[in-house]
C-alpha cells in the first residue's frame, strides 16, 4: 500500500496486512481506510478528504472480470459515503506495478502528477497538463512515460472541482459517480499513472487455474453472454424501454416513443459506426465497442462506446436521437472529465425549467433550451466543464443547481441523496429500492435488482434469495429481501477486485458467492465460504451506512424516491399509471431495514449488529454520536 | 488483417487482429504458463492499443515455445475473441 502526502510531497510505502486479513481489499479495504481515517466534520474538497485506490486480490488476473479498482472518498455531492467503480486497464497495472492500494491525502501547491512504477512512486510537474483534456493528457502522459502506461486522468471539470467531475481511465471509461475527479482536482492532481513489470501472484496456482477456466466455461454457456458480446448492454434497450426505465424528459414519463429511440438503437451503430468490439484487461465479455463517425456535423470521430446509462441520460432525459450527437457527447463528457449521469441531471432539469417558464433566455445568455437540441446540451456542458454562465450553476449537479436558481426549481431536480438519478424507477420497485437506499447517493451498483426486467421464476427466486417475488417487476413485495441478498453480494464482488457482469446481477446462471469463495480462497490460501463473503459484504455495507449517518446525518426520509414519483405517474408504456405509495414504500423500506438488523423505525444501526460483525470501531464512533439503538 | 505467427517448434497461430478486444487474457495465460503467475511483462505474446488512433497491434516475442507439449497454445485457449487460432494442416 502506498501512501502519498501531496502537500509535502512525501510518498511512503505501509504495509496493509492487518486491513487485509480483515477487509480482503478493493471497496472492503478503500471504506474501510475512509472511515477510519477521516472525521466527521471535514468537507469532500479539504485536503484531509483522502482519495483512495484500492484494487482487489483478484484483480490482475485471469479470473472473469479481472479490471477493477474501487476509489473510495468522501462524496461531494451527498456528503455521505464516496464509492465509484472503473474498469479499463489501469486497475490490474496497478498491481503489476507492485501495489494493492493507494491513499492520497493533502494537496500540492501546483498541478502535479504521479507516476506508479514497480514498486515506487513519483510526482511529476503537470503545469503543462493545466487545462487539457483527458485525451490530450492521456497522450502526453505516454509521450513522456512510454506507450504501455495505463492512467487516471482529470479535464478541465476537474481542475475546477465542478461536482459533476469525474476521473477517466483508458479514455472512456468513467470513475464516474461522487464527484472524485473534482476531489482529485481540490489536491491539484492531474492524473495518476501506472507502469508495471511485477507479477500477480497466487498461493495454489493450478488450483486457481482451474476454477478461473471452469468460472469463464460457466458463463460461456449461456445465451445471455452471447447476447452481451454482440450488442453490450445498449441492446436491450428495447427491454428498458419495455420495463419503463428510460427517465423520458427529466424523468416526466419513464417510456419513449419506439420510433424516436430505434434513430439510436444498437443496430443503427452496428451497422453504420462500429469498428470492433473492446473489452476492459481480463474480460471476456468483450462488450463495448469502437464507434466511428465519417461523416456528419460531429466527423471525423472515434470513440469507444456507451453504456446503457447514457441512453437513459440523453436519449431519455433530454431527446438525443441523432446518432452522430450521442457519440460526439460520449466523447465530450470523456473529454472535459464529466460523470453523465449527475451532467445529464442538471442539464434535463435546466431543459425542464426552461419549458416551465422558470428560468428563460436572460438565464441562458440568449439560449433556448429545447428538447431534443444537442447543440444547446454540448453548449452547456462546455459552459458547465469551464465554469461559464449558467454552467458554473448546473456543474454542481441537478440537487444544488436547483437550490441555486430556487423559485420553485427545487421539485424538478431529480436526486437521491444530492445526487442526481439516472435512470426511470417508478415501475420496477426492486430496482427501485436498490437505487434509492444506495449508500453512495442513487445508482444502481448497491442492491438494485434485475430479477424483475429478466422474469425469474419463483422457484429461482425462492432459491437465491428466499422469496418467489423476485421476478415481479411492479410490486414491493419480497424485494428487500431481494435488495439486501444484493446488496452483500454486491459489496464483496468490488471486494474481490471483480466485475459484475459475469455475476448473478446480470443472470442467475452465472457466479455466485460459492465461485468468487472458491477463486478467493485458491488465490489468498485461506479458506473462503460463500456465506464468508456475504458476511463480508455485509461488513463493508454496515461501514458504509455508519459514514452516511456520520458525515451527513442521513435518516430514513433520504430513502424515499423523489417527492414528484409519488404524484406524477409513468403516462406511457406497459407500466403506464406506475407511481409510488408512501404506505407501501414505508412498509418495504421497514422490512429492509429489519433484514440488515437495524431499527425498522429510524434506519439506525444497532449495538447488537454491530458487535456480530466485528464492527467495534463503528460502533464507538456511533454510540458517542448517539446514533445507535439497542435491539431489536 | 490476417495473418500467420511462427511458432516454434509447432504450428503457426494465425491471428484475426479485427476480432481482438484487447482483453489481453492471452498475455495473462502465456506467464501463466511459462511462470505460474500473471505477469503481462514476461508474456511471449503483446497486444497493444493505441488509444489515440483507435487501432490495436498484436505481437509475438522469441520466447514463445508454441506452448510445447500442450493441446493448445495457452493464449489461443483463452483468446475469447476469435482472434487467434491454430492453422491446422
Amino acid at each position: 500500500m502506498l501512501r502519498v502526502d501531496l502537500s509535502s510531497g512525501k510518498i511512503r510505502k505501509e504495509e496493509s496486512d492487518s486491513y487485509v486479513d480483515e477487509f480482503v481489499g478493493g471497496r472492503g479495504l478503500g471504506q474501510n481506510l475512509l472511515f477510519r481515517e477521516l472525521a466527521p466534520g471535514v468537507g469532500a474538497l479539504d485536503p484531509r478528504n483522502p482519495l483512495i485506490l484500492a484494487a482487489g486480490p483478484l484483480t490482475g488476473t485471469l479470473a472473469p472480470g479481472s479490471g477493477r479498482l474501487s476509489i473510495s472518498g468522501k462524496n461531494l455531492l451527498t456528503g455521505g459515503i464516496g464509492s465509484s467503480n472503473v474498469g479499463g486497464h489501469f486497475g490490474p497495472e496497478l498491481k503489476y506495478a507492485g501495489f494493492d492500494a493507494v491513499i492520497i491525502e493533502g494537496k500540492s501547491a501546483e498541478p502535479v502528477y504521479l507516476l506508479i512504477e514497480d514498486g515506487k512512486a513519483t510526482l511529476y510537474d503537470a503545469r503543462h497538463l493545466r487545462g487539457k483534456t483527458t485525451w490530450e493528457t492521456e497522450e502526453e502522459v505516454r509521450r513522456a512515460h512510454g506507450r504501455t502506461a495505463r492512467i487516471l486522468s482529470i479535464g478541465p471539470a476537474g481542475e475546477r472541482s465542478a461536482p459533476v467531475a469525474c476521473i477517466i481511465a483508458d479514455r472512456a471509461r468513467a470513475a464516474g459517480r461522487c464527484g472524485f475527479g473534482a476531489v482529485m482536482g481540490s489536491k491539484n492532481l492531474k492524473a495518476i499513472v501506472g507502469r508495471g513489470s511485477l507479477p500477480v501472484e497466487v498461493a495454489d496456482p493450478d488450483g486457481f487455474m482451474a476454477l478461473a477456466e471452469k468460472a469463464r466455461a460457466q458463463v460461456f454457456s449461456t445465451a445471455t453472454i452471447q447476447r452481451l458480446r454482440t450488442h453490450g448492454t445498449c441492446g436491450s434497450v428495447g427491454r428498458a424501454n419495455a420495463s419503463c426505465t428510460i427517465p423520458f424528459r427529466n424523468f416526466q414519463d419513464d417510456h419513449m416513443d419506439e420510433k424516436k429511440l430505434e434513430r439510436v438503437a444498437r443496430p443503427v451503430f452496428q451497422e453504420s459506426y462500429q469498428v470492433r468490439n473492446l473489452s476492459c484487461m481480463g474480460c471476456f465479455f468483450q462488450d463495448t465497442f469502437l464507434y466511428e463517425a465519417k461523416e456528419g456535423e460531429y466527423a471525423p470521430l472515434r470513440v469507444e462506446g456507451f453504456q446503457q446509462n447514457l441512453v437513459w441520460d440523453f436519449v431519455g432525459k433530454l431527446e438525443i436521437t441523432d446518432p452522430g450527437a450521442v457519440l460526439a457527447i460520449q466523447a465530450l463528457c470523456s473529454k472535459l472529465g464529466m460523470d453523465m449521469d449527475n451532467t445529464s441531471g442538471a442539464i434535463a432539469l435546466a431543459f425542464e425549467l426552461f419549458e416551465k417558464g422558470i428560468i428563460g433566455e436572460k438565464e441562458t445568455e440568449g439560449m433556448r433550451l429545447d428538447w431534443g437540441d444537442h447543440r444547446a446540451v454540448i453548449r452547456l456542458m462546455e459552459k458547465m466543464a469551464h465554469g461559464e454562465g449558467i454552467g458554473s450553476i448546473l456543474n454542481q449537479g441537478g440537487y444544488r443547481a436547483a437550490k441555486a436558481i430556487g423559485k420553485g426549481a427545487e421539485q424538478y431536480a431529480v436526486h437521491i441523496k444530492g445526487q442526481d438519478l439516472a435512470e426511470a424507477i417508478r415501475a420496477d420497485k426492486g430496482w427501485a429500492l436498490g437505487t434509492v437506499v444506495a449508500p453512495r447517493g442513487g445508482g444502481h451498483l448497491n442492491g438494485a435488482t434485475m430479477t424483475g426486467m429478466m422474469r425469474i421464476s419463483p422457484e429461482e427466486s425462492m432459491a437465491v434469495f428466499g422469496t418467489p417475488y423476485g421476478g415481479e417487476q411492479d410490486t414491493y413485495r419480497g424485494k428487500a429481501k431481494v435488495v439486501y441478498w444484493y446488496e452483500l453480494f454486491k459489496s464483496a464482488v468490488d471486494t474481490v477486485g471483480l466485475c459484475y457482469f459475469p455475476s448473478k446481477w446480470v443472470d442467475l446462471r452465472f457466479l455466485g458467492p460459492g465461485e468468487y469463495a472458491e477463486l478467493l480462497s485458491a488465490a489468498t490460501g485461506k479458506k473462503f465460504s460463500g456465506d464468508d463473503l456475504m458476511f463480508l459484504g455485509r461488513k463493508v455495507h454496515n461501514i458504509e451506512k455508519a459514514f452516511n449517518t456520520l458525515h451527513a446525518g442521513f435518516g430514513p426520509e433520504d430513502d424515499y424516491p423523489p417527492g414528484r414519483f409519488f404524484e406524477e405517474p409513468v403516462k406511457s408504456g406497459p407500466y403506464a399509471g406506475a407511481l409510488f405509495d408512501r404506505g407501501e414504500w414505508q412498509s418495504m423500506l421497514q422490512e429492509y431495514y429489519r433484514l440488515h438488523g437495524w431499527d425498522p423505525k429510524t434506519g439506525l444501526q444497532t449495538e447488537e449488529i454491530l458487535k456480530e460483525l466485528g464492527l467495534g470501531f463503528v460502533q464507538e464512533k456511533l454510540t458517542k454520536a448517539g446514533k445507535i439503538r439497542r435491539g431489536p | 488483417m490476417n495473418w500467420q505467427m511462427e511458432t516454434k517448434p509447432r504450428a503457426k497461430i494465425s491471428v484475426d487482429l479485427e476480432k481482438c478486444c484487447a482483453c489481453r487474457c492471452c498475455e495473462l495465460a502465456c506467464s501463466f504458463h511459462h511462470h505460474k503467475r500473471f505477469d503481462p511483462s514476461c508474456s511471449s505474446i503483446r497486444v497493444h492499443r493505441e488509444d489515440g488512433k483507435g487501432t490495436l497491434e498484436i505481437s509475438l516475442i522469441s520466447t514463445c515455445d508454441g506452448c510445447s507439449g500442450e493441446k493448445l497454445p495457452w493464449c489461443v485457449r483463452f483468446c475469447s475473441s476469435g482472434c487467434l487460432r491454430v492453422v491446422t494442416g
